[in-house]
């Protein structure tokens, strides 16, 4: 697994300077599914804290190189918003759960505070996530399918919770 | 970053209520035709991490615009929580509404800047309190079914959490009784939590008892014993210039009683337990037994019972 995590700050090595065609885009988007995935078993074992570090530091990769792509994708070039939507899934499912999980100071406490002080680390997260909430933006709205009544189901079942106490089970 | 704030919005408001509003059907919500509240999940995931809170609060300069609060409220007023739903197709509820809901709470009440022309300032921050009893009952109903996956219903949780704690926290004074009522009973609902979250927890990881736990109660719960107590003296001041104690404050003397009831629960639930497994759900910073509760709550009998004289304890009576 430590292995597996080093070769993501190699990849981002390479990418960071490189032209980005569609071949190392789609080396990206592997990359940021293996994240996803090192992050789901990590949550089923008990993480140590030099892989909570190892998959922080992994966010550089979805961070510089994600917003390169998804800038590129929204500016210059003229996607699918299916494809656009696909791309972004990727990025966010991995950087999402690593942001919860590894770089999230409740359950992590060293990893996060290596993530906040590592120069530029959360400021490249801010851009990112504008750049991903630009993208989600560039995607219109498709209300065709969508009923018109407005908030159908809204409230029907809220009040059955009745205020049984919590604390007998 | 400034534009940040204003796009992260901009998705909630422009593309995820518009799809809800126009059909809030677990269905639709899901279709693939419209990803944004599927997808305005994970990102309310990402940007609600505690690790980019300070950067987050240091790059919102203005106070959201009027339009994009009176929609946020409408959507509030309007959060369908879906048990039925869960009930006939399993594993779906309305966590993307849910999800937005609080991620609008987080992003339109940071440091509690929120204004309106018309109204109090932090109008609609309260309109989110309100609706916090909503969600924390509903994950309450919905923690035992084993159809939803419980990752999904933790990161509700995470994410209520983190509204409560921005909202509970920065909240300027209050301004009236039924903000105080509000107040107190949203405060009830996410220490009533407490149960729930070491379900979840207990369902995700049945085999690793002492593991780290990930959910906890959030640090809030000390803040809120010292403003609970705040409010009683306030009471009880006012009791002591005016001599009678109005209707509204007797509901309100209520409903702190309600409160120091519910963490008196919390207290005797953890003590029952002979493990210790239960302390987890506890904030990390508050050590692993109760005693700042108990220190925090005999302040809090102190304040209703002692200090108005009897008729704020009275108002419990009657």
């Amino acid at each position: 697994m430590a292995a597996l995590l080093q070769q993501f700050g190699l990849l981002d090595r390479l990418l960071g300077t490189a032209e980005l065609d569609a071949r190392l885009a789609v080396q990206f988007h592997a990359a940021c599914s293996a994240i996803q995935g090192c992050a789901r078993l990590l949550d089923r074992l008990p993480l140590q804290h030099s892989d909570a570090f190892r998959l922080c530091s992994a966010l550089a990769l979805v961070f510089g190189t994600g917003t390169r792509l998804l800038r590129r994708d929204s500016f210059t070039s003229d996607p699918q918003p299916a494809t656009v939507l696909k791309r972004l899934d990727s990025q966010l499912a991995a950087a999402a759960i690593v942001l919860h999980q590894a770089a999230n100071p409740l359950r992590q406490p060293e990893a996060a505070a290596a993530f906040v002080r590592t120069a530029g680390r959360p400021q490249a997260a801010l851009s990112w996530l504008l750049a991903v909430s630009q993208a989600l933006l560039w995607v219109p709205v498709d209300l065709g399918s969508a009923r018109s009544e407005p908030y159908a189901n809204c409230g029907k079942d809220m009040h059955a919770s009745s205020r049984a106490s919590p604390w007998l089970a | 970053m400034p534009a940040l704030p204003q796009a992260a919005l901009s998705v909630l408001l422009d593309r995820c209520l518009p799809v809800l509003a126009a059909d809030s059907s677990p269905e639709t919500i899901a279709a693939k035709s419209h990803p944004h509240c599927t997808l305005s999940v994970r990102l309310g995931m990402a940007i609600t991490s505690p690790c980019l809170a300070s950067e987050l609060a240091a790059c919102v300069q203005q106070p959201c615009s009027a339009a994009h609060i009176q929609q946020a409220l409408c959507a509030l007023t309007a959060l369908p929580l879906h048990r039925s739903a869960a009930a006939a197709k399993p594993g779906c509820f309305g966590e993307q509404h849910v999800g937005t809901a609080l991620l609008l709470a987080y992003l339109c009440a940071p440091g509690g800047r929120i204004c309106l022309p018309d109204s109090p300032a932090p109008a609609v921050a309260w309109r989110f309190v309100e609706a916090m009893p909503r969600i924390a009952g509903m994950l309450a109903a919905l923690a035992g079914d084993s159809s939803i996956a419980a990752g999904r219903l933790e990161d509700i949780c995470f994410m209520l959490q983190v509204a409560a704690a921005a909202l509970l926290m920065r909240l300027p004074n209050f301004r009236s009784d039924s903000q105080l009522a509000a107040w107190a009973t949203a405060c009830d609902a996410v220490i009533c939590l407490a149960p729930t979250l070491l379900q979840l927890h207990e369902r995700r990881q049945p085999q690793e008892p002492g593991r780290q736990k990930a959910l906890r109660l959030s640090h809030s719960l000390v803040l809120l014993l010292t403003q609970a107590s705040a409010a009683a003296n306030h009471i009880g001041k006012k009791h002591a210039a005016t001599g009678d104690t109005p209707a509204a404050d007797k509901q309100l003397v209520r409903q702190l009683w309600a409160l120091h009831t519910s963490m008196c629960r919390l207290v005797a639930w953890l003590a029952a337990d002979p493990s210790g497994g239960r302390a987890a759900v506890l904030p990390a910073e508050l050590g692993p037994r109760p005693v700042f509760l108990l220190k925090g709550l005999s302040h809090l009998r102190y304040m209703l019972l002692m200090e108005g004289g009897c008729a704020v304890g009275e108002g419990l009576f009657r």
